[in-house]
């Protein structure tokens, strides 16, 4: 039974990879090493764009918010654009994370990778 | 790492990015994250890939851009962008059932057009962007030493330069040289020549291969002593060997020696020009003092990070000190270095595949036109149904997006049909091209289709459908809504545009078929005039045979002289042999032979070597092969002795370029700078072809066989009847003197020529095709003009019919109207063909010229074509009944 007074945003894969994407790179979670940590842990080769526009639709979706950090010369005079989740996006993970294991629950024998 | 502030990213493909990002606060975001990735990537990778890995982004960027921008224009209304854009897409298929004659029409014109440019594309791709399978392809370079004098840039190396330039390993991470080495492969049922090459260590790690069994040749084989292995390739050892998986450790007898055998080659490898054995090539202190004599070919790895220029500009310093060490040989020569493939691949190659492309292309412009024709005359039928549209409030936008996806739909529909035209091109061509030219060509046997050409037919696919798409969809929508709803399409004013449209198109059609026409009656013209002009001697009727003495068996001149000799008498013994010769290159082969001469009275400049062609005939040989004896006389026995007085016979052309204006007889000359022997010359020979390409009618000198006996020795046998039924008789011939010598190239002179002139009539086949695909398409596009012009006109016609005018009248009206539209593609057109003459002349080395007489005739052939197109319009005009033409309305 669900019992929030609010239900948690709903979110797609990507987005989903991404917010996991951005605690896995903690302090330095910028878009770099975002899409960087998302192509080690994940394998997915995912477009830069495609991360923008993830990122641009979380923000929206108050589910991450962002800081600008110093210009920097190693960017030729650009800032990085830091990002950090947002205990509504916390929730959100929780929620897709727990319709998972319930939906995943008896499937074990069928799900777990046998080597 | 060192950060390295002097690279930065390439300006072009920052200003890329910018366009393709709209958003500005994600502009600097991606720019910054860039050129951050970039700094890492260019301290690891260097320079050259990081700019490489650069534009990937950059590319990759703003193709998103073009598919967000795609999706955002199909989005109507607000949201469910894909279900309208497959609504959409749905309803353009059923309007191609709807027209399923036009729809068919389309759809062969589309994949005849676009199969011409797949397979083009295919052959680019395959013979000139990857034709080596070879993995670190990109990375290699092809060094050489180019000399004005020497036609052949590849293999120009000298070894002793070589040895000097590997020194120094920091220009270059790794070498490696090879060179030919044909020898003959006795020990079963016939003695085979085998070609191949000899390698140097580096050799087989650099082109990356791995054997199929036991090893390659390695550093372990450079040592004194060790020259006497070989790896074999997969054919050798299948068709000599049986496929004995036993073969390793095994002897075998090359040139009357043994050497071991200590690895089979990977299946497929071939590297260079279908070589079959490999042995190593080791530097004995002779070979590496040798700075003169220029035969390796060389490649080399690049440093990681270095480019091309800075290699270049590293090997060129090194280079300038070899040359100035060692000047003997290599006074007139320039290090070049080249990318591995553009080094490899055939010089001329690039100019007559970027020609086909070119070709393919406007087929491809002439199909579109065509398309683009039938779109409009179905825009004019469709033009009530486009109005009722726009009446209940579509937008013109819409109208526009939605016969684009009609045109995007059938382009999409064509594309397996054009990999099917395609395939048939590929296997046309491999059927067209003997398999003993195959070889040569890298890359050829591979060809077929693949990812990229399937991704490249697509893309021109979409290109197409929007070139042949919008002009009549932007003229189908165009507002003249009521006149449109009123008179049900029979409109003067807005046809009038339409139809305007419609002629320059055939205009534009004709004016592009011409120069194509012209290209492929130039390459007709010049392959006939290869096979069939004169050739300087009489290729009919005689047969050759060639065979190489290997140094151990033939060590010196006296014993190459006497082979030569026991060959020729066995060979005249032979029954349906008339005459019979033997010499050294003979004429339209693939082989050459040429020395430094020096002229007597002339002060020679060691800067500019005199380079002739340089042949050793037996006596009778200009009489076997019927070259003509201009002046003088040929060689007899008695010049025919090692101990002869010195003598030798010109080519015309020698005696015209060295005595201009006088007598040839009884000059001397030197053959070789340092020689000390003067050569008198007693008589004068009419010029020969023997490579149309790059040896017509150049300077030749002939010496008696004896007094300059070479290990190349080539039978030239005439007979009065069919020449192929002496092969038998001389192979025995050839057996008798020698058991353990095989015969190569055992041809008559007509096939030859042929094996000679195959790329260029395979060029002209294609070039031919072009041609006639353009013809049709052209032909086409009149004739529905035409018939669309008549069908718009019956009312007019009719009323003139009743006002008197007589058939005669009609059928002059009508096809004035269409010789009028070729005429002026005609004019155009002439404009084009002599500009792409021009081109064609230098693609095919200035063989052919374009002459007024092709003009007139492809002139003459369109307003024939365009005639004919005509004329069944026209008779249908002439058949309009006046009365029921103007009750029609």
């Amino acid at each position: 039974m669900q019992s929030m007074s609010k239900p948690a945003a709903y979110l797609g894969e990507l987005e989903h990879l991404i917010l996991l994407a951005i605690l896995q790179a903690g302090d330095e979670a910028y878009t770099v090493p975002i899409r960087e940590v998302l192509l080690a842990r994940s394998g997915r080769r995912v477009t830069r764009g495609a991360i923008y526009t993830s990122l641009e639709r979380l923000e929206t979706k108050g589910l991450v918010n962002s800081r600008v950090g110093e210009p920097l010369a190693i960017r030729g005079g650009r800032a990085r654009r830091y990002f950090q989740v947002t205990p509504a996006g916390l929730e959100a993970m929780r929620a897709a994370r727990e319709a998972v294991r319930t939906l995943s629950e008896g499937l074990e024998s069928l799900l777990e990778r046998r080597s | 790492v060192t950060s390295r502030p002097d690279v930065e990213p390439p300006r072009l493909a920052e200003r890329v990015v910018r366009l393709a990002i709209r958003d500005a606060r994600w502009r600097e975001i991606t720019l910054g994250d860039l050129g951050e990735e970039f700094g890492a990537v260019l301290a690891a990778r260097g320079p050259g890939r990081a700019r490489r890995w650069y534009w990937r982004q950059a590319v990759g960027l703003s193709q998103e851009a073009v598919s967000d921008a795609i999706l955002s224009v199909v989005r109507v209304s607000g949201g469910r962008p894909m279900r309208t854009f497959i609504r959409e897409v749905r309803l353009a298929t059923r309007s191609m059932y709807r027209q399923p004659l036009v729809a068919s029409l389309v759809l062969a014109t589309l994949a005849l057009g676009l199969g011409a440019n797949a397979a083009t594309f295919g052959m680019i791709d395959h013979l000139l962007l990857k034709p080596f399978t070879i993995a670190n392809v990109d990375r290699m370079v092809v060094i050489s030493e180019n000399s004005t004098s020497d036609p052949f840039a590849r293999s120009s190396v000298a070894p002793g330069n070589f040895e000097e330039l590997r020194k120094d390993t920091s220009v270059l991470a790794r070498w490696a040289a090879f060179d030919g080495w044909t020898v003959n492969m006795s020990g079963g049922d016939q003695p085979e020549a085998v070609q191949g090459d000899l390698v140097t260590a580096d050799f087989f790690a650099m082109v990356g291969t791995t054997p199929a069994l036991g090893r390659l040749i390695g550093d372990a084989d450079m040592g004194p002593g060790r020259a006497r292995q070989v790896v074999i390739g997969d054919g050798l050892w299948q068709r000599r060997f049986g496929a004995d998986p036993g073969i390793v450790g095994r002897t075998i007898q090359l040139d009357g020696d043994p050497y071991t055998v200590v690895g089979v080659a990977a299946k497929n490898f071939s590297f260079p020009e279908g070589a079959e054995i490999w042995a190593p090539l080791a530097f004995t202190p002779e070979l590496a003092a040798d700075h003169a004599q220029h035969y390796l070919t060389v490649i080399g790895d690049l440093r990681p990070g270095a480019t091309l220029e800075e290699t270049q500009a590293g090997l060129a310093l090194a280079y300038e000190r070899i040359r100035q060490r060692y000047p003997d040989g290599n006074r007139d020569r320039a290090l070049v270095v080249r990318t591995f493939v553009r080094g490899m691949v055939d010089e001329g190659m690039p100019q007559i595949l970027v020609l086909w492309q070119a070709a393919a292309a406007l087929v491809l412009l002439i199909a579109c036109a065509n398309i683009a024709n039938l779109l409009l005359a179905r825009g004019a039928e469709r033009r009530r149904e486009i109005a009722v549209r726009l009446a209940v409030g579509a937008s013109r936008g819409q109208i526009v997006r939605q016969l684009l996806i009609e045109s995007l739909v059938l382009a999409t529909v064509s594309v397996p049909l054009a990999l099917g035209v395609a395939v048939a091109i590929f296997r046309a061509v491999e059927w067209a091209m003997p398999a003993e030219l195959l070889k040569y060509i890298p890359g050829f046997t591979e060809m077929g289709i693949d990812a990229r050409v399937v991704a490249f037919t697509l893309a021109v696919s979409f290109g197409t459908a929007i070139l042949f798409g919008l002009l009549p969809a932007l003229q189908a929508s165009r507002p003249g809504l009521v006149s449109a709803l009123k008179d049900g399409g029979r409109s003067v004013s807005v046809g009038a545009g339409r139809s305007r449209l419609r002629k320059m198109l055939v205009v534009a059609q004709v004016a592009v078929a011409l120069p194509l026409l012209v290209s492929a009656g130039l390459s007709a013209i010049g392959s006939h005039r290869f096979a069939n002009g004169p050739q300087g001697y009489t290729p009919e009727g005689t047969l050759r045979i060639r065979t190489i003495l290997p140094e151990k068996t033939y060590p010196d001149a006296a014993a190459r002289g006497r082979f030569a000799a026991r060959l020729l008498e066995e060979a005249r013994t032979v029954p349906g042999v008339a005459q019979a010769a033997t010499t050294t290159v003979a004429p339209s082969s693939s082989w050459n032979k040429q020395r430094e001469v020096v002229i007597d009275g002339v002060p020679s400049d060691p800067n500019k070597p005199q380079i002739v062609n340089f042949r050793a005939v037996s006596p009778g040989y200009l009489a076997t092969m019927e070259i003509p004896i201009l002046r003088g006389r040929e060689f007899d026995a008695t010049d025919n002795r090692a101990d002869g007085a010195r003598v030798a016979l010109v080519s015309e052309a020698f005696a015209r370029k060295y005595w201009p204006d006088q007598v040839a007889l009884g000059r001397r000359l030197k053959v070789g700078r340092d020689s000390t022997e003067w050569i008198t010359v007693v008589g004068v020979t009419g010029d020969t072809i023997d490579d149309w390409f790059i040896s017509r009618r150049a300077p030749t000198i002939y010496r008696p066989v004896a007094q300059s006996p070479s290990a190349s020795v080539i039978l030239v046998a005439r007979t009065d009847g069919n020449p192929e039924s002496l092969a038998d008789g001389l192979r025995q011939a050839l057996a008798r003197v020698d058991p353990d010598q095989p015969a190569v190239d055992v041809t008559t002179g007509p096939a030859a020529l042929r094996q000679r002139t195959t790329g260029l009539r395979f060029i002209a086949g294609l070039m031919a095709g072009f041609g006639v695909l353009a013809l049709v398409l052209a032909a086409f596009g009149i004739y529905g003009v035409m018939a669309h012009y008549v069908a718009q006109r019956r009312h007019e016609i009719g009323v003139r019919m009743a006002l008197g005018a007589s058939r005669r009248d009609v059928l002059r009206l009508t096809l004035g109207q269409g010789l009028r539209l070729a005429a002026v593609g005609i004019a155009l057109g002439l404009a084009f063909g002599l500009g792409l003459a021009r081109l064609m002349e230098s693609a095919l080395f200035g063989i052919v010229s374009a002459e007024p007489s092709l003009f007139v005739a492809i002139t003459a052939a369109l307003a024939g074509v365009a005639l004919g197109a005509s004329l069944l319009p026209a008779r249908h005009a002439t058949r309009v009944d006046p009365m029921v033409a103007m009750r029609e309305n």
